[in-house]
């Protein structure tokens, strides 16, 4: 018993983003098994212990339990034969839908549910229903477009087909005593009904919130970035992507390198030990801050793409803490203290409107570009390059691009077009191409994200 | 140790009888970890007593209370065991003639090696082992309170190699092999979350969210640590202690802070909170000078 109720209310959990264990599950059986389901708040603080990890979780978690414990009510904890105790108000929705019907007792209905319904046993119907949608599968609700279904196999594994052919019968009848009764039949399964409904939307809310949001982030991952501006919580899903690369990533600045002995501090430490080396000192290498500059084209065929990825390098900031921005379409400019003085989709509207445009110019961007910073590349400094090097059939200048890449630790080239396209019509991404580390298409979410995560690899590696 | 706890108000009152005074969430936390033997993550702020309900758990349990501060590059060496080297060599020295009796009349090389061998692993046993906190927990006559301070100050392989000791109560030394705990230990970690723990530890160990406390259990605590500040100074201080914590600060008073200044108001016998009083005392409750000036601006409308 307490485990059922226990493993439901973790897959709710898990649907409200908690990464809930299977051994944190067995804790959390074994926390109720302790403290028992008499004191809720006690409960609550005892079950927050063990499944909700961190101050954000904790949150997320005291709004499942009210939600969850509300629905299902508190099942008894005297006896496990007892089974589900029907929630409050259940009750009070299946007991306000059969007013003054108290003395009749089922009189005359012959059908198991109609007797039921008639009887007002709402405590026992309650309790059908609830075990019907555990038999019909309930959990398994999906999408919102499956409430009806999901109601309509509820009500018949009640008993509702036998329901209906008494209604008909009933009214077929010639005596008035039948059709008085057939009227009131009707009536209590159309509140019936509406129960039955009321309770798929409440499971729904708390069951299928998970598939929902995994079937969401799936294809905004894969969404191409142009009709991805359109969604409403891409940028949720960018930071939260960023998150997790940046929690994988931003772990170390310095290591260990084993292997490679320290001899001078090695041999200074063993003069406590009277010149034997007893404790061996291993070469440390200091991972040097990594400084980043970005060149985003956000003429209009591509500024989305420009969007998610200054979307992204700056969510990772804790991890690359210096990136300097640039941005062209028909002018070329920095635009760094813009992401310094406002939030990253401020600062990124806010470019978009200063220098988006048409006509981009590859070869004199990197001219513009060789003479603002030339000074400040350096062996540390990756620069990414985002555009689809469509040129409009002016000089390429590949030779600048070539400078560039000596200068500086790498380059990267991000293009939005398929790798089929470059080199198509006015494009000159093969000229680019051999004086990058290397050039890679992101038309969507999962290529950008695997992109910034194969960077950061290599600018933590050292 | 104390090897029942009946119930979480015990906890509560037991802790109040020593000055520290929680709320049932902290009590719970120190039920469920006496209850199920599990460790507990406490996580918060700076300064809401963390460290210090590891010392009041182990005076409640009557347990001896063993501490392991951590910090970046703390190893195995300094955390669980080390070998006494200098006491190896010292012996080596010593010894060099009953080495030289033992081998002599050896009849080459082999043999030598072989009387060498057996006189066993003479100098790596318990007598040259020096115990570092862990181990000492592992090995304590009874049951200790183990408090392993700030994990995440240590790297991220020092946190895998808690694993094992946090899950089973054991740790794997090479030489040694595997050393269970006699008793198993209560043990609490602290973190003031300046980095990510992993998944792994998390899910070994109860989480215990302790946040600044709200005005009356802040005034609580303030009159269980200086009973001698009058009611009055006390709320009033809560307040404006509370007040602050809603400003935009680089570094919020914490409660260890509040009971500072408490303590000198009433040193300065203080009766109520004057302006050019909290301006000159400001510094114990703000550690940072734009705190401080951000602060002074506001200061006649904060003491509203």
């Amino acid at each position: 018993m307490s485990e059922q109720v226990i493993g439901r209310f973790v897959k709710v959990l898990r649907g409200a983003e908690l990464p809930v264990s299977p051994a944190e599950t067995l804790d959390a059986v074994q926390v109720t098994a302790l403290l028992g389901y008499q004191n809720r708040e006690a409960l609550k603080q005892g079950l927050s212990l063990v499944l909700a990890k961190s101050e954000h979780d904790k949150l997320a978690f005291d709004q499942c339990f009210d939600d969850f414990f509300r629905f299902d009510g508190m099942p008894p904890a005297a006896s496990a034969a007892q089974s589900e105790q029907p929630s409050p108000s259940l009750l009070d929705r299946l007991r306000d839908m059969m007013p003054g019907q108290q003395g009749g007792a089922g009189a005359g209905a012959s059908s198991a549910l109609g007797q039921q319904l008639l009887a007002d046993d709402s405590a026992q119907l309650s309790r059908q229903m609830a075990e019907a949608a555990r038999n019909v599968g309930l959990d398994n609700i999906r999408v919102i477009t499956q409430k009806g279904l999901y109601g309509r196999r509820i009500i018949q594994a009640l008993g509702g087909e036998a329901l209906d052919q008494e209604i008909i019968a009933l009214d077929n009848s010639e005596r008035r005593k039948d059709q008085r009764l057939a009227a009131q039949l009707r009536s209590a399964r159309n509140q019936l009904r509406e129960a039955v409904r009321e309770y798929v939307a409440d499971q729904f809310v708390l069951q299928a919130r998970e598939q929902g949001r995994q079937l969401r982030e799936q294809m905004l991952r894969e969404a191409n970035l142009r009709t991805l501006a359109e969604f409403r919580d891409v940028r949720q899903q960018v930071e939260k992507m960023a998150r997790r690369l940046a929690r994988k990533h931003g772990r170390r600045q310095r290591r260990a390198r084993r292997g490679q002995l320290d001899g001078r501090r090695t041999t200074v430490m063993a003069l406590k030990h009277g010149g034997v080396p007893a404790s061996l000192v291993w070469r440390r290498r200091r991972i040097q801050k990594p400084k980043l500059m970005v060149i985003c084209d956000v003429s209009s065929s591509v500024s989305a793409a420009a969007r998610f990825l200054l979307m992204f390098l700056y969510a990772v900031n804790d991890v690359v803490p210096s990136v300097r921005s640039f941005a062209f379409a028909s002018r070329f400019g920095e635009v760094t203290s813009l992401f310094n003085s406002m939030r990253s989709d401020q600062a990124i509207n806010e470019v978009m409107d200063r220098y988006a445009g048409s006509g981009t110019d590859y070869g004199s961007m990197l001219r513009d570009f060789l003479d603002q910073c030339e000074a400040d590349l350096d062996q540390r400094t990756t620069v990414i390059i985002l555009g689809d090097a469509r040129n409009n059939e002016l000089p390429a200048e590949q030779h600048l691009l070539g400078h560039i890449g000596r200068r500086c630790r790498q380059v990267f080239w991000l293009n939005p077009e398929s790798r089929g396209r470059w080199g198509s019509g006015d494009s000159v991404m093969p000229l680019y191409q051999p004086y990058c580390r290397d050039a890679l298409p992101c038309s969507n979410l999962a290529g950008l994200e695997r992109f910034v995560d194969r960077l950061l690899r290599d600018l933590t590696r050292g | 140790m104390k090897t029942r706890i009946l119930s979480v108000a015990e906890v509560r009152d037991s802790f109040a009888r020593q000055g520290y005074v929680c709320n049932d969430q902290i009590a719970m936390a120190v039920y469920l970890a006496a209850q199920l033997r599990k460790p507990v993550l406490v996580e918060g702020p700076p300064g809401v007593g963390k460290t210090e309900l590891a010392k009041a758990s182990a005076a409640f349990l009557e347990a001896p209370l063993i501490r392991l501060q951590c910090y970046e590059g703390l190893d195995e060496a300094r955390a669980l065991y080390e070998w006494k080297y200098g006491k190896q060599l010292l012996y080596t020295q010593l010894l060099r003639e009953q080495f030289a009796g033992k081998l002599d009349g050896a009849g080459g090389l082999e043999e030598a090696m072989s009387r060498l061998g057996d006189l066993g692993d003479a100098f790596y046993s318990e007598t040259f082992l020096e115990p570092r906190p862990l181990l000492q927990a592992l090995r304590a006559d009874e049951s200790p309170v183990l408090l392993i301070d700030e994990v995440d100050k240590a790297d991220q392989e020092f946190e895998a190699f808690l694993l094992e000791l946090l899950s089973d109560y054991q740790i794997s030394i090479p030489e040694l092999g595997t050393v269970r705990a006699r008793h198993e230990p209560l043990v609490f970690l602290t973190s003031n979350n300046s980095r990510e723990l992993s998944d792994a530890l998390k899910r070994r160990c109860l989480h215990l969210y302790i946040p600044y406390p709200d005005a009356s259990l802040e005034q609580q605590i303030i009159a269980a640590r200086v009973p001698e500040a009058p009611q009055a100074l006390r709320k009033q201080l809560v307040d404006f202690v509370q007040k602050l914590r809603t400003l935009d600060l680089k570094k919020q008073p914490a409660i260890s802070e509040s009971i500072d200044w408490a303590r000198a108001l009433l040193l300065l016998h203080v009766e109520s909170l004057e302006p050019a009083l909290v301006d000159s005392t400001l510094n114990l409750l703000l550690k940072h000078e734009e705190d401080i000036r951000q602060v002074r601006d506001d200061l006649p409308s904060l003491l509203k």
